[in-house]
């Protein structure tokens, strides 16, 4: 049982496509928003080299033709709230909003998610019901392929880049998410698409994720049904889905999953039956992440040399250069104690590499409250008792500074979907409350 | 109004362990940890590790300077070291230390340890435990740590005389409160003496456990810990093995040695409750009158037996038939020994377990019996309370408890409103589960209850213990310093205290200064820490005691100062009484007495301290198998409001009514219940330390100890009602209430989704 620090590893950043497909080649390992990657590092797993893709903004982009094309590198919060994705593929903006929290959406990207294959990933059902393709490059070649073809099974894939999905227009798409009782990743997730015609099914298809070790999906299970009686035919449509090899992951066997999926298709069917209004946070802008380059981070405002190991958490570096408010709590990205702002957004520090805040701006509490007055979301959380023993205290505001400018009225809905940091000591019920004041306060 | 703790966490100003500035030179520790839960250690080589520039300790170095294994509560000739000798008997048990310039290379170093196990089968569970095929120590010839069964007022007849006997058998699990910080400690072995910092939760006992198996007097140690504590809920009681680990290691090394454990690390090998499984018999009459109750619990305490181990079993000794006026209780115990991590304190101790069998076995039968099962505690509530002691009244329980005067009847009506109203939605068709448990808190924790673990006539020595030291001091400028020696992990200690002196004193809380932290170098008694929710009734009764004495002394230092006998105290003023324009206030007199003490009149003592130890009186050696095993008792009415959502159990609704006597600081106050509610939510919907059949740990993360985070919450309603009734044997009037949400939510929350789902939920987490 190793302590849960990275094993070294060489690192490198790209400074083009062409590079990082030069040093892939070589045998280094893509590393993009390291969201599965660095806890993979953590848990113990050894790779000898990561080229780090993550700044390469070329690969962010959302385009609108015939069909949705998304940038390997646009960051899951963007897949989730921006208005172009939001329009053309509601279902994939949708599973985003329900993976993770704020800071893992902050850096995780699409092109990562689909790379990593984990059987419990949002994205991959609802790309293959969509019918998505994804490009990828290899030195020399680029090929593109259905995504059901590109995710060969369980953390396995075809070789090579991402460089993006493109998703065809559906005008009904649908998908729901079902994770085990306190766990962050699903078990389980379902999706549909559909075209109608006078209220009949003409064309469709479902794909359910997490069941099998990998995706499975059935074209036309749906056509010449009306939508009103599908949610009625879930025992039907069930039993026409494609089968694979069973899937049981650390939360639920495959046989309770099996138990669970004929209400989460009739979910499912209910919401392509009804194509409800959007109501979550809708964005035109896309985050893009390149930094300044060069051999220095800031912190808090102050020049600092980057001297650590490439394998050195950045909340080992903070905490090493005097920034010691920012906690540690766990060793899989979960808890949110390490979460700090870079370049304006809530991140994990415990996620992400030393070496990546070159040319970054890293800001702590101490930016927040700088000139002696107490930032709104510290004040909020000092006059509810949002704290006990305080160590989480730091990442929630962080977090919570973050938050508010996605979702300033704080609505359950949304707040339920974004902040995930954990505390053991308040019962979050005085947290509730102080992010709920915080918000008015900053209205006000 | 400041929340001092809390404009620390919100600044990011807190000084946690991580946080304290490391002696020069100080190297890292890794522990090299077995990865079997039960296997012969045939050989340890760490040699390649001191060949690539680290340093590294076997069992066999160690050895040679921890030299004493730790004491256990019963007795037993348990060899229990802080890291394994001759075999590993957990998952993640210590056996080798790793040292090296930074966390990470010592953790790189790890690699280049070589043991040689033989794995041995495990002793996985109660189960195995029993069956006795394979022992966890040889040396024992037997799994079974103890065996008690004690019998109070007549049990007998009260089952024969019964017209029901409802039997439930239930299954708690490991559970821990996981504090969010984990376990860090700076040794540094110089000198021969020990300077350590370590988040520990307490000096308590724990000073004598290290000196012992260091063999080097109390007088050598040096223990303190750092400002702030990132939680502890008990756990964190049990860090005292690795305070040894990282001592012993100093002194091997020659070097201050730092470590901080990781998330998986905690979870594997800190500390937790045990499994309990058992069954509990209620022998009623049909109109639902409660007779007698009958336990048999049997527990597993992981691999070694620690202190305060098998308390968990008796810290509710005293109060074992619960909120209701039962005459005949019986308790038939069994301890056993498992492959497994060690358990120790975890918040609520004993009581999460108890009332989630009492209290589910109550709602068991009320169904029998087809009566509500508010009406059904509602007629056996205790209402009297006839004993007269210490100036207040008592019901006294059948196992020693002595129960302070509360209006139980109203603190339980206060939910019946509520409880009605969801009945009502029920009837209306709504797929609703509610569910209710009755709590009586214990808090003081009578250090003495552990005894009853052992027949009172092998017990060499009586005990009892509950008490606190706190000093009380005013400097030259008039601030008053209070200090307590015990720790500050978040529950606001230093604000409470702050305001109940200020209020002895007539002053502004912000002229009171408060330092709560370890320091081993001063005055500490062998109860001093905090714990089983000991502030209210303890460290604040000793805190008002202590103020008050400074107060005598500010006033005849006042009355010498202005020539006078007669004077009065008012509001931080010591005024003539004849003439009340002749003043002094609390300043003038502090500065006058610093600056010029040989002023003052012939006789008059210029000390402007007071220390005080306080004890309640209520505390008591057992007699026999009876002990009152807490200073107080509060009570509480819970009630728990689930659904069904989403193919799963969702809570919707969470109200407390209780009476915990004065109330010091009602935020604060608030925060323990919603904190204390949350981690019985976790306990009954969430969390469990599982372990496979091999004894290994399954839950290693927090994605598979399944802790819930922020949005589990939101939406969730929890309400509190209070009532206060100062008590009069206290001189603060409070009595504790960290903890009785914990003991009550899994069975409140067991009893709303046996409701729900109409089925018997003997089993957490549902
Ligand atoms: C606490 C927590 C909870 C999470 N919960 C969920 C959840 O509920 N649902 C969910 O779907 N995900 C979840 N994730 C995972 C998250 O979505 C990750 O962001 C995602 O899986 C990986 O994206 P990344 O950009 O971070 O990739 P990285 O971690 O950087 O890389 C992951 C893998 O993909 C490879 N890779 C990355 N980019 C490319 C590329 N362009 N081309 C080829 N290979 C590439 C890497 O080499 C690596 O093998 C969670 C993560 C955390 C920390
Ligand atoms: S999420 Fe970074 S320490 Fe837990
Ligand atoms: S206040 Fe202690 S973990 Fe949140």
């Amino acid at each position: 049982m190793r302590p849960a620090y990275p094993r070294p590893f060489k690192y490198v950043k790209a400074g083009s496509v062409g590079d990082a497909l030069r040093y892939m080649e070589e045998g280094y390992k893509p590393l993009a928003g390291g969201q599965s990657l660095s806890t993979l590092l953590k848990l113990g797993f050894t790779y000898e080299g990561l080229v780090d893709i993550f700044e390469l903004d070329e690969l962010r982009y959302v385009r609108v033709g015939e069909r949705l094309v998304i940038g390997a590198l646009v960051v899951h919060n963007d897949v989730a709230m921006h208005r172009a994705v939001v329009e053309h593929a509601p279902a994939l903006a949708k599973a985003a909003w329900h993976i993770a929290d704020l800071q893992v959406r902050n850096r995780g990207t699409i092109g990562g998610s689909l790379a990593h294959a984990d059987p419990a990933a949002n994205y991959i059902p609802v790309l293959v019901a969509l019918g998505a393709e994804v490009v990828v490059r290899e030195k020399g070649a680029v090929k593109r392929m259905t995504v059901e073809s590109y995710v060969k099974g369980p953390y396995e894939t075809e070789k090579g880049l991402v460089v993006d999905v493109s998703v065809p227009r559906w005008s009904r798409q649908a998908v729901a998410v079902f994770k085990k009782r306190g766990a962050a990743y699903p078990s389980l997730v379902v999706a549909a698409a559909a075209e109608e015609k006078d209220g009949t099914v003409a064309k469709s298809r479902v794909a359910v994720g997490g069941l099998y070790t990998r995706p499975v999906a059935a074209a036309g299970v749906l056509d010449g049904l009306s939508l009103e009686e599908l949610p009625g035919l879930v025992s039907r449509i069930v039993s026409e889905l494609p089968e694979g090899e069973p899937y049981d992951d650390l939360h639920m066997s495959y046989e309770d999953k099996k138990k669970v999926l004929p209400q989460l298709l009739s979910k499912v069917l209910k919401e392509l039956a009804e194509s409800s209004a959007w109501s979550l946070p809708t964005f035109d802008r896309l985050t893009t992440w390149r930094g300044g380059g060069g051999f220095t981070t800031w912190i808090n405002g102050v020049e600092v040399p980057v001297d650590a190991e490439p394998r050195k958490l950045l909340v080992d570096f903070l905490r090493e250069r005097g920034a010691k408010e920012v906690k540690r709590g766990c060793d899989e990205g979960r808890c949110g104690a390490c979460t700090v702002l870079m370049d304006g957004r809530a991140v994990k520090s415990c996620t992400i590499f030393a070496p990546q805040a070159l040319g970054h701006r890293i800001e702590t509490v101490r930016t927040l409250q700088r000139g002696g007055e107490l930032h709104p979301v510290q004040r909020a959380f000092l006059e509810e008792f949002a704290s006990q023993c305080g160590y989480c205290t730091h990442g929630f505001i962080m977090t919570v500074v973050d938050y508010l400018s996605v979702d300033p009225g704080v609505r359950d809905e949304v707040l339920r979907l974004s902040v995930k940091n954990i505390c053991r000591c308040t019962g979050y019920v005085n947290i509730i409350r102080a992010i709920k004041k915080a918000g008015k306060i900053q209205k006000a | 109004m400041t929340y001092r703790e809390g404009l620390r966490a919100v600044t990011g100003a807190g000084e946690y362990i991580d946080d304290v500035p490391e002696p020069a030179g100080a190297l890292h520790m890794a522990i090299y940890r077995s990865p079997y839960p039960h296997a012969k250690i045939k050989k340890v080589d760490v040699s390649d590790v001191w060949r690539r520039g680290g340093m590294a300790f076997g069992p066999e170095d160690l050895l040679k300077v921890v030299k004493n294994p730790f004491p256990n509560a019963l007795g037993l000739p348990i060899k229990y070291y802080p890291f394994a000798v001759g075999k590993a008997k957990f998952f993640g048990e210590p056996v080798a230390v790793v040292l090296a310039r930074d966390k990470y290379k010592a953790a790189d170093l790890l690699d280049y340890v070589y043991v040689d196990f033989e794995p041995l089968e495990p002793v996985a569970s109660i189960e195995d435990a029993l069956r006795g095929r394979a022992l966890v120590h040889e040396e024992l010839g037997t799994n079974v740590a103890m065996r008690r069964r004690m019998s109070f007022g007549d049990v007998e007849s009260a089952f024969k005389n019964a017209d029901v006997v409802e039997a439930f058998d239930f299954r708690f699990p490991r559970h821990t409160a996981m504090p969010l910080e984990p376990y860090g400690v700076l040794a540094d072995f110089r000198g021969y003496e020990l300077h350590a910092v370590a988040n520990i939760q307490g000096p308590a006992l724990y000073v004598y456990f290290i000196a012992r198996a260091l063999d080097i007097p109390t007088s050598k140690i040096h223990l303190q810990t750092p400002r702030d504590i990132g939680g502890s809920f008990g756990i964190k009681y049990s860090l005292y093995p690795y305070v040894v680990l990282a001592a012993a290691a100093s002194r091997l090394a020659s070097a201050p040695v730092k470590w901080v454990e990781t998330r998986l690390e905690s979870l594997a090998a800190s500390s937790s409750n045990g499994e309990r499984r058992g069954r509990v018999e209620i022998a009623a009459t049909r109109d639902g009158r409660i007779l007698a109750v009958r336990y048999q619990f049997v527990e597993e305490v992981g691999a070694y037996l620690r202190p305060p181990e098998p308390g968990a079993l008796f810290r509710v000794h005293g109060n074992l038939n619960g909120a209701y006026d039962i005459r005949a209780v019986e308790a038939d115990y069994t301890v056993v020994l498992t492959n497994r991590a060690p358990t120790g304190l975890n918040r609520g101790y004993g009581g999460p377990q108890f009332y989630f069998a009492l209290e589910r076995a109550v709602d068991e039968l009320a169904r029998r019996l087809g009566l509500d099962p508010l009406d059904l505690r509602m007629r056996n509530l205790i209402t009297k309370f006839p004993v007269e002691k210490y100036g207040w009244r008592f019901y006294e329980t059948p196992t020693g408890g002595l129960y302070p005067m509360l209006d139980y009847t109203s603190v339980v009506k206060a939910i019946e409103a509520e409880y009605r109203k969801w009945r009502e939605e029920q009837e209306r068709g709504r797929r609703v589960g509610v569910g209710i448990a009755l709590v009586v808190e214990p808090s003081g924790t009578n250090l003495g209850y552990v005894d009853v673990a052992v027949e009172a006539e092998k017990r060499r020595y009586p005990h009892s213990g509950a008490g606190e030291y706190v000093t009380v001091s005013l400097d030259p400028s008039g601030v008053v310093n209070v200090f307590v020696n015990a720790t500050n992990e978040g529950l606001g200690h230093e604000t409470a205290l702050a305001e109940v002196v200020a209020r002895e004193l007539g002053i502004d809380p912000s002229d009171v200064k408060v330092t709560y932290r370890v320091d081993t170098s001063l005055t500490w008694s062998l109860s001093s820490g905090s714990y089983s929710s000991r502030f209210a009734p303890v460290v604040a009764s000793a805190a008002i005691l202590a103020a008050r004495r400074l107060r005598e002394k500010i006033i005849e230092l006042g009355a010498a100062l202005l020539k006078t006998k007669r004077v009065v105290y008012e509001g931080g003023v010591v005024y003539d009484e004849a003439d009340p324009k002749r003043r002094l206030d609390i300043r003038k007199i502090a500065s006058a007495v610093h600056w010029d003490p040989g002023g003052l009149p012939e006789g008059i003592d210029p000390d402007l301290s007071a220390t005080v130890f306080f004890h309640p009186p209520t505390v008591k050696a057992p007699e026999g198998d009876r002990v009152n095993s807490s200073a107080a008792y509060a009570l509480q009415a819970h009630l728990a409001v689930v659904e069904e959502a989403d193919g799963d159990v969702r809570l919707v609704k969470y109200v407390v009514a209780h009476d915990a006597g004065r109330i010091l600081k009602r935020e604060l106050l608030d925060g323990q219940l919603y904190g204390g509610v949350h981690h019985g939510v976790c306990m009954a919907l969430y969390e469990e330390l599982k372990y496979g059949e091999d004894a290994s740990l399954r839950s290693l993360l927090l994605e598979t100890y399944g802790t819930p985070d922020l949005s589990h919450f939101v939406g969730v309603e929890v309400e509190l009602i209070h009532f206060e009734t100062p008590v009069g044997y206290l001189p603060s009037g409070a009595l504790g209430s960290g903890e009785g949400p914990v003991m009550g939510a899994p069975a409140a929350v067991a009893n709303a989704v046996a409701d729900l789902l109409k089925r018997r939920v003997s089993s957490l987490p549902v």
